[in-house]
Formats: structure tokens, C-alpha cells, sequence
């Protein structure tokens, strides 16, 4: 923190470099004095801590900059041996070699910009597409939800519970003989609607609106006013115990002789095959191997009689 | 505010190194010269802070490297700075293996250092001579990580992508360490600094901001 709050003394000292001081030094070369005035003065003037650091751990390298560039020493040992190396580099061609990924330090902020701008870009478009796609698939799912599927579901399990609680027999019975899952999935009898409803009205109506949606008002509607209601579902109860009476009549007997029908049914073409074989050997007379089978179509037919 | 600063400190000098540069891939010796002594004090700064004494050596190791690859570099003035630091940083590295693997004694070090500060012995330069190594000692005082990330802000003057790179770290982590091994300093500076001449002004003013 010490740093940031001296920045602004600091500043004009931070600017400096080793080559400034360098030159520093070269103009100050002559008096050895004037010099540690002007590093003390430094010093004094910029405390901030990265310029002393800066100053303190080059200036063994800056006074020996200072001394070449005064002449009192030959170009420094590490600058010829690295100017030799960069003589025998070049001569021997190896300034030729290929760039390798760590070797390149160009700037990369245009690249990045120009980068992210793609990105942003991408992304962009990508975005609308998704969202227009998901957008599409959300308004054709609602369509389907609105046209067919979601609205009867309610609708549908209103009829299972009313099949299933008791005057779904009668129906079951005149209507049609196909399972209940299949019933199911049609527009409901209004019959069973009345019944489910008549039986349910007791206990909602007085309770708050509940009266006031569609199903019930429909069962208003149906019963001519609220005050008939009563009166309408228990004509609707007697009509629909009626309809089960009359259905469960007529299915107990029938089941009952069921198989004796079919028996005589079997038998009858047992005896009318009997008979049509009997004719045909009548008609083509004299083979006997007709004339057994025939035998036996008798007796068929007469076992068939015994039994019945 | 170092990350502010030190770009536009170092745009100056950037473009006549970058031309420097360019012309002695095209084969000319003097600008390479000119290259190196624009980019060796702040190289041997930072080699400084990594391995010491040795730096010189380190440096003159590397700038063979430098010299020889001289014609895969692509890049700025800047850049150039962010190659070479990473070409010395690998020296310095294998540097500090082989003495990991051969350890030398402290007595002969402090030799050392007293060998190389010998030469310059008027009385300014024993006066910086000494700072250097106060400043050194607190440098090398800091774990590596926040040291390198001092020196290669500081000393080398690279920006934060730079050095991230240079040290292989991300510029988030090098920007924390950089700003932490600051901190540090500038307290250790701020407890040490009081009696002494040299560096009276600077510390004691960090001291009181922090």
C-alpha cells in the first residue's frame, strides 16, 4: 500500500530506467561526487519501495555501464562473449531456425480482441438458434397440450372413477363388452357424470364457489336450477339402478345356458352333417368306404342326440 | 501501482530495443550489442535475486543461449525482455540444481561477493554496493515465488502477462505474489531501515503510509 500512496511523488523517479540511469551516471561520470548526491537525492525524493528495489539490484550493472561507457574498461566480458556467440550464430546459419512456441512473445491483445469478438459472435447466434428452436418446440408441445391431449385428461379420470364405483355394470353391459381402459379414454357417458356428480354435490354444494365451475354448473344446467337438483339426480339414480336391474336380469340366465346353446348348436351340425353324408352315399351308391364313414357320422349324431 | 507504471516505463526503451533486436536478426552485431546492454542490468538484477553471486555467470550462459536463438525469436522490444528473462530463469534453474547436487559453504560465498563488490571501492559505489546488498538479502529473504515475481515486475520490468509467462505460473497468482513480496519488503524495510543512511528516507515513509 505504501507504494500506491507515494505513486504520485514517485512518479517522475518511476519513469527512470537502467539505461536512463545509465546516462545518468555517463553525464555525472566525471565527478564521483555529484553522482552519490544524485542517488541520495533519488533515493530521498522516491521512496517508493519498487524504484529502490530497481536501483539497489542494478546499480552494480549500471556502474559498470557507466565505466564502459567511460572507457576506463573494454566492453564488459559477458558483452564480448555474447557478441562472439551472436558472430558464430550468424555465420553458422542458426539464425535460421524455425520459430518455436515458446520463442514467440508478439503481442497477442489484437489476436484476443479480434478472438473474443468471434466468440461473442458465436455464442450470439448460437443463442438465438437454441432459444428459437426451444421457442418452436414449446409452442407446438402447448398446441398439442390445448388440442387433444391435456385438456380431456381430467375429463377421463372423472369416467374411471365413476365406472369403477359401481354403475359402470349397466353401462359396461348395454353399451359395449370392451375393457374399461378402453372405455376410458372416450368422452364420458353423461349418465355416469350425472351419477358421479349427484353423489358429490351433496357435500360441495354450500362449500364456498366450488358450485361455480363448469362441471357442476352443467349438472345445474342439466337439472333445470339449482333447487332441482335433488330431484334430478335421484330421477337420474332410480333410472341409471334401473338400467343396471334390467342389465343384470338379462345377463345371469344368459350366462347360464350359454354352453348348452352352443352344445346344441355343435350337436345340430353334428347331426346335420351326419345327414348330408348319409345323403351323399345315397346318391353315390355301392363304395363302402363312404358307406363307413357314414356309419360313424350316424353314430356322432346319435351320441349327440343322447346327450342332449 | 506498479502495474500501471511499469509498461509505460518501459514503452520508451521498448522500441529502440525492438529495433535493436530486429536488425541483429538481420545480422547485425552492434544492435545485438546494443540489445544486451539494454536488457542486461535489469537480466542481472533478476538472476541476482535468484542465485547470487553466481548471476554473472548465469547471465553469460544465458546470453550464449540468447545469442544462438537470437533467429527464432518473434517479438517486441517487450517481448524480448519476456524471452530473455525466461531464457536466464532456465539457466538459473539448472544453476541451482548443479548446486543442490554439489553444495558450496556460506564462508566461501560471502568470499565471493566480497571479491565482486572489490573492484568498484570509490566511495559512492561502496555506498550502493552496500544498499545492493541490503536489498538482496530482503529480496532473497522472500519465499521464490514472491521474490521472482518481485524481480521480474520490478527489475526486469515486465508487465503481469510477461512475467506470468516467464515464470509458466497464471497472472492472477503472479500479480498476488508480486504484490505480497512488496508488502513485505516494504515492512521489513519500515523495521530495518531506521539507523541507516542510505535507504533513511524511502523506508521510513513506507513505513508511516503502511
Amino acid at each position: 500500500m505504501g507504494e500506491r500512496l507515494n505513486d504520485g511523488a514517485g512518479h517522475s523517479r518511476r519513469r527512470t530506467h537502467p539505461v536512463d540511469a545509465a546516462a545518468d551516471h555517463e553525464a555525472a561520470a566525471g565527478a564521483p561526487e555529484a553522482a552519490a548526491a544524485g542517488a541520495a537525492a533519488a533515493g530521498a525524493a522516491a521512496p517508493a519501495l519498487e524504484a529502490l528495489l530497481l536501483r539497489a539490484l542494478s546499480s552494480q550493472a549500471l556502474s559498470s555501464q557507466a565505466l564502459h561507457a567511460q572507457g576506463l574498461r573494454g566492453p564488459g566480458d559477458g558483452e564480448r562473449r555474447a557478441v562472439a556467440a551472436f558472430r558464430a550464430a550468424r555465420d553458422a546459419g542458426a539464425h535460421k531456425a524455425r520459430t518455436r512456441r515458446r520463442d514467440d512473445w508478439r503481442p497477442r491483445d489484437r489476436r484476443h480482441t479480434v478472438r473474443s469478438l468471434r466468440a461473442t459472435l458465436s455464442v450470439l447466434v448460437a443463442g438465438l438458434t437454441l432459444g428459437g428452436v426451444a421457442f418452436a418446440a414449446v409452442g407446438s408441445s402447448t398446441d398439442g397440450v390445448a388440442g387433444g391431449a391435456g385438456r380431456p385428461e381430467p375429463a377421463a379420470t372423472t369416467t374411471a372413477t365413476a365406472s369403477a364405483s359401481g354403475a359402470g355394470s349397466a353401462d359396461t353391459v348395454s353399451v359395449s363388452p370392451q375393457p374399461p381402459a378402453a372405455t376410458g379414454r372416450d368422452r364420458p357417458v353423461s349418465a355416469e357424470d350425472t351419477d358421479a356428480h349427484c353423489r358429490a354435490y351433496e357435500k360441495v354444494v354450500g362449500r364456498g364457489k366450488a358450485t361455480d365451475s363448469t362441471a357442476w354448473q352443467r349438472l345445474v344446467t342439466a337439472a333445470g336450477g339449482a333447487e332441482n337438483v335433488v330431484a334430478y339426480c335421484e330421477a337420474a339414480a332410480a333410472a341409471a339402478a334401473a338400467t343396471s336391474e334390467s342389465g343384470s336380469a338379462g345377463g345371469g340366465p344368459k350366462s347360464g345356458t350359454s354352453p348348452k346353446t352352443d352344445k346344441t348348436a355343435e350337436a345340430g351340425s353334428g347331426v346335420g352333417a351326419g345327414k348330408t353324408q348319409k345323403a351323399e352315399p345315397a346318391a353315390k351308391a355301392g363304395k363302402t368306404p363312404e358307406v363307413g364313414q357314414s356309419a360313424k357320422a350316424t353314430k356322432a349324431a346319435k351320441s349327440g342326440a343322447e346327450s342332449q | 501501482m506498479g502495474q500501471g507504471g511499469e509498461p509505460r516505463r518501459a514503452q520508451a526503451y521498448d522500441g529502440e530495443l525492438g529495433a535493436a533486436v530486429t536488425r541483429a536478426q538481420d545480422g547485425d552485431e552492434a544492435a545485438f550489442a546494443v540489445a544486451y546492454r539494454i536488457v542486461q542490468p535489469g537480466l542481472l538484477g533478476y538472476l541476482r535475486g535468484i542465485v547470487g553471486e553466481d548471476a554473472e555467470d548465469v547471465a553469460s550462459d544465458a546470453w550464449l543461449e540468447i545469442a544462438r536463438d537470437l533467429g527464432r525469436f518473434k517479438g517486441d522490444g517487450a517481448g524480448f525482455r519476456g524471452w530473455t528473462a525466461t531464457i536466464a530463469r532456465h539457466r538459473a534453474l539448472d544453476h541451482l540444481r548443479r548446486l543442490r547436487v554439489r553444495p558450496r559453504s556460506a564462508v566461501l560465498d560471502q568470499d565471493v561477493v566480497l571479491d565482486l563488490a572489490g573492484p568498484h571501492s570509490t566511495h559512492d559505489e561502496a555506498l550502493e554496493s552496500l544498499s545492493t546488498e541490503h536489498a538482496l538479502e530482503l529480496v532473497r529473504g522472500l519465499p521464490r515465488d514472491q521474490a521472482e515475481a518481485v524481480l521480474l515486475r520490478v527489475v526486469v520490468g515486465l508487465d503481469g502477462p510477461a512475467a506470468a509467462r516467464v515464470l509458466g505460473k497464471r497472472p492472477g497468482a503472479v500479480r498476488t505474489a508480486a504484490h505480497r513480496g512488496l508488502k513485505r519488503l516494504a515492512h521489513q524495510l519500515g523495521a530495518a531501515g531506521a539507523g541507516e543512511g542510505v535507504t533513511d528516507g524511502g523506508p521510513r515513509t513506507l513505513g508511516e503510509s503502511t
